[in-house]
């Protein structure tokens, strides 16, 4: 029996070193079912460090993650993928000889085509590939990306790419997603299109969001809770109205 | 030597040349990895066609006792009974060929799954030393220990007679009909390969191998387990070395002799690939036409220089081939193409339209296609 | 066997070190897993018997003839000058010709690696137009001079290898840490875009590290020449290419690009491979060329715990971990 909380994930007393360097020290959060929860911090206060040992990139050297209920600390991150926690990344990570379209398309979960004996064998893959592209070309819709959907992916603008990185998540069946710096490097208003765009995914399909970002005056006015991060520690945490009242956060953001 | 001889046996020579880059294609070309152990996966075929000639093929079908190579007269036996033996017949020169082409795949995916081991996970730069030391130690060891090969000493292999295929085909069983037939034979055999790397690599493994290659953290934050592409990557890619290299030395060299697969081999290959079109099969054959082509002519021209270090010059003409590559195209003469699934028959069905790169291909027989413009 | 081969297994490993430290000097900075390396190491060798050639030009110095007056003695030294700069600037022409053009457009590692392999046939075919119009494709080594000290039998080559190794490594050591130049090496070694962004000139750093990389390999080279010649009776301009497997094993088991690592590398492996080829040939009656089988190997399983090599291992770690243990067994003796 799987215990079935609301706390979609779990991060418990986290830590992870890099020689003597304490990247993540000690990071407990909590992340509701169906929630937006905004990760803020100044550059180098671990927010990454954090992303990448909770979708599996680094191992912590000290304490547990839970996702839906099950511990994935130290699984590789295609395992985590498989399990519905998909991330994204800060300088978008696109397969520069694919199309936006294929880009989309093969981040679908369990892809018989894959297998490398079936892949021989057309009739076992060719019909799963055509309901797969049918809902590839629905999220493409669905973000926009449908002008330069035949695109090499390098050729699109670095908005785009991060609309291609949301498009890939959500054809891999997320349940939560990881997204890191969404909005960076995108001009405001298709900043706010974006983020109207998560909450629409998060009323209609009941997805949970984790986002760092630092444009905090477009983030404050999605997120339901606010972590904040320096040197490694959870400082402060709370509704947006408290966090961007708490002296603390002043303190971090104006004294570096 | 006349212009017709001359073209029959350099075609026999580039179609070798393509089977072998075919295989070096999918794992340089298709997934990425600086396989610089290829000449031990092609030396593989060769270990596997001396087996077979020796050890499998005379107890099997002539009812003759394996050779036992620990013994002086090894040599004397196999060159002196067992070869005449096997070549009086066409037929066993046949089944000599096909268990050797199997056995010499099979050995060669094994050497796979063993050198890829502690490799598969490590650095470019380290994955391509660390696979180059593995096939200097298989050279090495099949120089010195004799009971496989022979050491050094070429051992001459059975060649597959042509002769029945020539007979049948020209109604002559003259040596340049003969030799025509072996170009013929070949050159179907690279077909094979072809169809082969085309239906394999236009599928969802094929793509996931580009995403492994090009961004291999968004492949593995996206699902895919890295490790394992790769490895099955170069699995298969060994699997058409070992085939490829038992056609090498038993229709190729019809001998095996360790120095056939010195490390220089994986270079060579490498080079046809690069100036043919990195991850382009087709480009692959191409680039073992051109420089096939250009190995033969700087040879011949070299030799005829009268200088000691004439025949030399070919390795100034492969340097040069692959610098000029590498500047002026630096994924050689064919661009990759992209990856064909029935998904895009999809696209166009709901998006009205043929990508602007895929309508030529898809042209054929689909009624009728939108000549909209460049998809925008 | 005994002193006299252990010191010969050392020198050995010294030469091998020379060449290996220098592909990792420039490995540091530029980050090129430089297969046309051998090439410095024969052009070193092919300066050497040139350079000597042209002081005795009008006796017999074609083909064999030349290992009359090769031979390693001290009136010879002076040959090991071109040898250096000759290697140096072949090296140093190699990366501002090729591979700092193709860094500046963005070429990948393995774009850089097939780089190299071509720019290595280019140079070994050029290489084989001098040797074959001196008709040296092939030769014997000319051997050195010997000396008898306190019993053990030490030759010329022998004591330069380490004297020149340890002037290698103390140059090095005073460059880094006393002249600028030095100081931006380090620097763009641990941070290429840092080192960049603070003013330091890439270009001028590199070229000096390829400079030097490239000396060094061509010193190694005359002195592999000296105590092996190129195994098994190969063309001489091949010298390089049979040994740049085992160069890029002491490099990669000292942990690609860190200079000090790879010369204890190089120098494990000389020993490990000397004592092998002697084992192998004694008590097995094989072919001692087997015996590379042993630094491969080596080199091979160290990658196989420590992906980085043997500047990877965190030693105070290991060392800590040791100590701890036993600890540890004295509290529970007590």
């Amino acid at each position: 029996m799987r215990k079935v909380s609301d706390e979609v994930l779990i991060v418990d007393n986290v830590h992870k070193y890099f020689g003597g360097i304490r990247a993540v020290d000690g990071v407990s959060l909590k992340v509701p079912r169906g929630s937006i929860v905004g990760l803020i911090g100044p550059n180098g206060s671990g927010k990454t460090t954090l992303f990448n040992t909770i979708s599996g990139f680094y191992k912590p050297n000290k304490g547990r993650i839970m996702f839906d209920g099950r511990d994935i600390t130290g699984l590789p991150p295609h395992r985590i993928y498989k399990l519905g926690l998909i991330r994204t990344f800060q300088n978008p990570r696109v397969w520069r000889s694919l199309t936006v379209f294929e880009n989309v398309l093969g981040s679908a979960k369990d892809q018989r085509g894959e297998n490398m004996l079936l892949a021989m064998i057309h009739a076992t893959w060719a019909s799963q590939e055509k309901k797969l592209a049918k809902e590839a070309l629905h999220w493409i819709d669905f973000t926009g990306l449908a002008p330069v959907d035949t695109r090499f992916a390098p050729e699109i603008s670095g908005g785009q790419m991060k609309l291609l990185e949301v498009a890939r998540a959500l054809m891999g069946s997320a349940k939560m997603l990881l997204l890191d710096e969404p909005a960076a490097g995108v001009n405001p208003v298709m900043a706010r299109k974006l983020f109207g765009g998560i909450e629409r995914l998060r009323s209609e399909m009941g997805l949970t969001f984790l986002i760092v970002e630092h444009r905090l005056e477009i983030l404050f006015d999605y997120v339901d809770y606010v972590y904040v991060m320096h040197r490694g520690r959870i400082v402060a945490e709370g509704k947006p109205e408290e966090v961007a009242e708490n002296p603390v956060v002043h303190d971090i953001y104006l004294g570096g | 030597m006349n212009i017709i001889s001359f073209l029959v046996t350099y075609l026999s020579v580039a179609a070798v040349y393509a089977l072998l880059a075919i295989s070096m294609n999918i794992d340089y070309g298709w997934a990425g990895i600086p396989d610089f152990g290829k000449a031990a996966f092609i030396a593989a075929g060769g270990i596997a066609a001396a087996i077979v000639a020796t050890r499998i093929v005379p107890p099997l079908m002539l009812h003759m006792h394996p050779a036992n190579p620990s013994k002086l007269s090894f040599f004397t036996y196999y060159n002196g009974k067992i070869l005449p033996a096997i070549t009086a017949h066409p037929i066993d020169t046949w089944i000599v060929f096909i268990i050797s082409i199997l056995l010499g795949g099979i050995i060669a995916a094994g050497f796979a799954v063993i050198f890829s081991y502690p490799a598969i996970r490590l650095k470019e730069d380290y994955l391509a030393i660390a696979l180059l030391m593995a096939a200097q130690i298989v050279w090495l060891f099949l120089r010195v220990y004799t009971p496989i090969m022979g050491g050094t000493m070429s051992m001459t292999l059975p060649s597959p007679s042509f002769k029945p295929i020539a007979r049948a085909l020209f109604h002559s069983t003259s040596p340049s009909a003969i030799d025509a037939a072996k170009a013929l034979f070949l050159w179907g055999l690279v077909g094979v390969f072809l169809y082969y790397a085309e239906k394999q690599m236009n599928s969802p493994f094929g793509r996931m191998l580009r995403m492994v290659r090009d961004d291999e953290y968004a492949a593995a934050a996206l699902g895919k387990n890295v490790a394992r592409a790769r490895l099955e990557s170069l699995i298969v890619a060994s699997f058409l070395a070992g085939v490829a290299g038992a056609v090498y030395v038993l229709i190729h060299f019809s001998s095996v002799n360790p120095d056939y697969f010195m490390p220089d081999l994986t270079f060579f290959v490498l080079t046809l690939v690069l100036v043919g079109g990195v991850g382009n099969n087709i480009g692959s054959i191409i680039g073992a036409l051109l420089i096939a082509l250009l190995y033969r002519a700087s040879y011949i021209f070299g030799t005829s220089l009268g200088f000691s270090w004439g025949s030399y010059l070919y390795y100034m003409i492969i340097g040069l081939a692959i610098l000029i590559t590498i500047f002026v195209r630096p994924n050689g003469i064919l661009p990759e193409k992209p990856v064909r699934t029935p998904a895009w028959d999809v696209y166009a069905l709901v998006r009205g339209k043929q990508p602007w790169f895929l309508r030529r291909i898809l042209m054929r027989g689909r009624g009728k296609v939108n000549t909209g413009e460049k998809s925008e | 066997m005994g002193v006299t081969f252990m010191v010969y297994s050392l020198a050995w490993g010294s030469a091998l070190a020379l060449m290996a430290s220098g592909l990792s000097l420039y490995y540091s900075v530029s980050k090129v897993a430089n297969f046309a390396h051998g090439s410095y190491v024969s052009m070193g060798l092919l300066a050497y018997l040139l350079a000597i050639a042209f002081a005795h030009w009008g006796s017999k110095i074609t083909g064999f003839g030349i290992d009359h007056y090769a031979i390693f003695n001290i009136s010879n030294l002076w040959a090991l000058i071109p040898a250096f700069l000759v290697a140096g600037l072949v090296s140093l022409a190699s990366f501002a010709g090729i591979f700092w053009p193709l860094m500046k457009r963005g070429a990948t590692p393995l774009q850089l690696l097939v780089a190299s392999i071509g720019l290595m046939f280019v140079l070994r075919f050029l290489m084989y137009i001098v040797a074959g119009s001196m008709n040296w494709i092939t030769l014997w080594t000319p051997g050195s001079t010997t000396y008898h000290i306190l019993g053990v039998r030490i030759t010329l080559a022998e004591i330069l290898s380490f004297v020149l190794l340890a002037l290698v490594a103390g140059l090095i050591a005073l460059l880094e840490t006393k002249t600028l130049i030095g100081v931006s090496l380090r620097a763009i070694a641990s941070n290429p875009s840092l080192a960049e962004a603070s003013g330091i000139d890439s270009f001028k750093v590199q070229a000096l590290a390829w400079f030097l990389g490239g000396g060094f390999a061509g010193l190694g080279g005359v002195l592999m020449f000296i105590f092996t010649g190129p195994p098994g009776g190969r063309p001489i301009v091949e010298l390089g290419w049979m040994n740049l497997l085992s160069i890029f094993a002491a490099a990669v088991l000292g942990g690609l690009g860190s200079f000090y690592g790879t010369i204890i590398a190089a120098l494990i492996l000389g020993i490990a491979f000397n004592q092998a080829a002697a084992w192998f040939t004694i008590y097995l009656n094989v072919s001692s060329s087997l015996a590379l089988l042993i630094p491969f190997g080596i080199t091979l399983l160290t990658l196989l715990f420590f992906p980085q090599g043997l500047a990877g291992i965190n030693w105070r770690k290991l060392v800590n971990k040791i100590r701890i243990t036993r600890v540890e067994e004295e509290v529970v003796r007590r």
